[in-house]
């Protein structure tokens, strides 16, 4: 991977190349709405040129793109405004183009918040649980028994397909 | 999971052709430079925030923690060789919890288990050396073990926005609010009140707190039932059987001359290498005769081989400690002067294996407490034991001049007397530095109302013992 400068400010497009799956996806799996993923990937990306930060490594300017997505969507999900008015139109459902892909995506979806999260960056994104704990703020162990609870869920649901061990 | 399928679909997690071209826009306009008047604005706010905060600390200086003991005789001379219980036991499932737990998470864990803090702190003042694991399997023990266990509907528990807004009210940041809001906390309120009655509102132990309530609770119907609470004598019973206390006895069947050479050989490095270096956070034997050398920081794998070359043995274990023995050493000695000159020291000492600083008062006061809560910010490098017999005071046993893991031993308040390390080497570093592990600071966005949490924690305590004792 061709190596990118490490101030913020730089080689735009390069950088929304690199990492929009990382910020769009991992804001999907926390809404579970294209709308609002969309929203939080402008933010997250205006947030990280306006910073202006300079990053140790690429590891750190991933970790820090990953830590303002889920801030951002925090404040999307929790903001009293969100929680006190209903869309005008319902937002249009998360769709793959394969009904398998819809089928693991309903049920990643259908569980608790606890689990979801830690499930979408270790599969999708393939964090490792160090990695899933630092985003999260977990402690590893904690990390890892959501990972594994939800596994355990996510079996249940899907009945055992899509897993290959 | 299957791989092909997570890569499609993450290929299709793309952002809308619209949201590209509306930030490429955004970020195409100039960005507005705030008026001058909103500078000054906010440099004023800033300056009346800067001058309150500094007035309130002034008048109310923090307070370091201390624990009364009425056994200081008995109790006085473990510095030197503490000796502890050190199987890795995965109990309830948390493999990676194999640390000795700090007072204050025992103490918040006790409290989330239904113990009153008076309990907590009696059973703090018997030395028990209990770890994560252990306390995990005590309490799935006892909660098996309870014939009837699941409570009945008078258990009030707290959740959701009651719990955060209980969060909150009790002076906890905010942020940990919302993970608790957003995590779905929850916990009795019987636990809840005994823990608040501790007044400690560091995130630690709230932290320590709920995790103890989430082993506590059966998740298995998503309705929160807990356990009646375990009894003290349950909990001593538990420590006999499993935890070791710091009598400062070896296993009678254990050989240890092959890990007091293999700290001889280590010592004898750093002696020729100029002093301990910022990794090292001290070393003890355990009650297998097996030599533990605490390391400060995230370490690679070849790291430990070359501790292992330096040692001359394979037989060495690895645990993680938040500060080098340099800085214990410096604030050992810090305390102690500081203790002298108000005529309160009976001793001080370095407990390596705990990796803080043992500190023997015959009284406190407030200006002794403030005095260490500035060499201890963070409340967990110096234990204070404050004796409730001012005579307690026997002399430190005479050394042999063996060399010796474990802690330097105590020292006792002669004029001009600094406590003297017992083994190499000489040179001390005048300067050590609490040691900072590489964090990267993603707290540094543009909205401050974003930061939910401290990004990353240098000292977790969580982090799994390593090397040939491990079994993870």
């Amino acid at each position: 991977m061709e190596p990118l400068p490490l101030r913020a400010g730089g080689e735009l497009p390069d950088i929304i190349d690199r990492y929009q799956n990382m910020v769009y996806g991992t804001a999907l799996a926390k809404t579970n709405s294209p709308a609002d993923a969309d929203d939080v990937f402008q933010e997250v990306f205006l947030a990280y040129f306006q910073s202006r930060k300079t990053f140790h490594d690429e590891e750190h300017r991933k970790a820090w793109l990953l830590r303002t997505t889920i801030n951002h969507c925090r404040r999307i999900t929790t903001s009293s405004w969100r929680r006190k008015t209903a869309p005008l139109e319902e937002d249009l459902p998360v769709q793959f183009r394969e009904p398998e892909e819809d089928q693991v995506w309903s049920a990643l979806m259908s569980l608790e918040d606890a689990y979801r999260l830690p499930l979408y960056l270790y599969y999708f994104q393939e964090l490792s649980t160090e990695e899933v704990a630092r985003a999260l703020s977990l402690r590893p162990g904690t990390a890892r028994m959501r990972l594994s609870r939800g596994r355990e869920k996510l079996r249940e649901l899907l009945k055992g397909d899509f897993f290959d061990e | 999971m299957n791989r092909q399928l997570l890569s499609s679909m993450r290929e299709q997690m793309v952002p809308s052709d619209a949201a590209k071209a509306a930030l490429l826009d955004a970020l195409a306009k100039p960005r507005r430079r705030p008026a001058l008047p909103r500078y000054a604005t906010a440099i004023a706010a800033c300056a009346v925030l800067a001058v309150g905060v500094l007035g309130y600390r002034y008048i109310a200086q923090p307070l370091h923690s201390y624990i009364k003991w009425s056994m200081l005789t008995e109790n006085f001379h473990t510095g030197a060789l503490i000796i502890t219980e050190n199987d890795v036991d995965s109990g309830g499932g948390e493999g990676d919890r194999d640390q000795v737990m700090t007072s204050r998470e025992l103490r918040s864990a006790m409290t989330g288990a239904g113990f009153s803090p008076a309990e907590a702190e009696d059973y703090l003042s018997g030395g028990w050396q209990m770890t994560w694991a252990k306390w995990w399997k005590f309490l799935h023990q006892t909660k098996d073990g309870h014939p009837g266990a699941a409570a009945g509907p008078d258990r009030v528990s707290l959740s959701g926005e009651d719990f955060a807004q209980a969060i909150t009210d009790a002076g906890f940041s905010q942020d940990v609010a919302q993970t608790c809001l957003l995590e779905g906390w929850r916990a009795d309120a019987a636990a809840w009140d005994s823990f608040l009655s501790l007044e400690d509102t560091s995130d630690q132990a709230l932290l320590a707190f709920h995790q103890t309530q989430e082993v506590l609770r059966d998740e298995a119907d998503g309705i929160p039932i807990y356990t009646v609470p375990p009894t003290m004598e349950e909990l001593l019973t538990f420590s006999q059987e499993e935890l070791a206390v710091n009598t400062g006895d070896l296993d009678a069947q254990a050989d240890q001359s092959e890990s007091v050479l293999a700290y001889q050989n280590l010592m004898d490095h750093f002696a020729q290498t100029g002093g301990y270096p910022d990794w090292y956070g001290g070393a003890y034997i355990d009650s297998h005769a097996g030599l533990v050398v605490l390391t400060v920081g995230d370490q690679e794998k070849a790291f430990y081989q070359q501790i292992w070359a330096w040692a001359g043995s394979e037989r060495i274990g690895f645990s993680d400690a938040k500060y080098s023995l340099g800085t214990l050493r410096r604030v050992q000695q810090q305390a102690a002067d500081a203790m002298h000159e108000l005529g309160l020291l009976i001793g001080c000492g370095v407990n390596e294996e705990l990796n803080r600083v043992e500190l023997h008062l015959n009284g406190i006061t407030r200006g002794a407490q403030v005095l260490l809560a500035r060499l201890d910010p963070d409340d967990d490098i110096i234990q204070v034991y404050v004796s409730e017999d001012t005579n307690a005071y026997t002399p430190a046993p005479e050394e042999d001049g063996g060399v010796q893991p474990g802690g330097v031993p105590e020292t006792p308040p002669h004029p001009g007397t600094a406590p003297q390390p017992n083994s190499v080497p000489e040179e001390e570093d005048p300067t050590p530095t609490i040691p900072q592990a590489a964090t990267y600071d993603l707290l540094d966005t543009d909205d401050e109302d974003l930061i939910a949490y401290e990004p990353i924690d240098p000292t977790d305590p969580t982090t799994p013992v390593h090397g040939p004792y491990s079994n993870g």
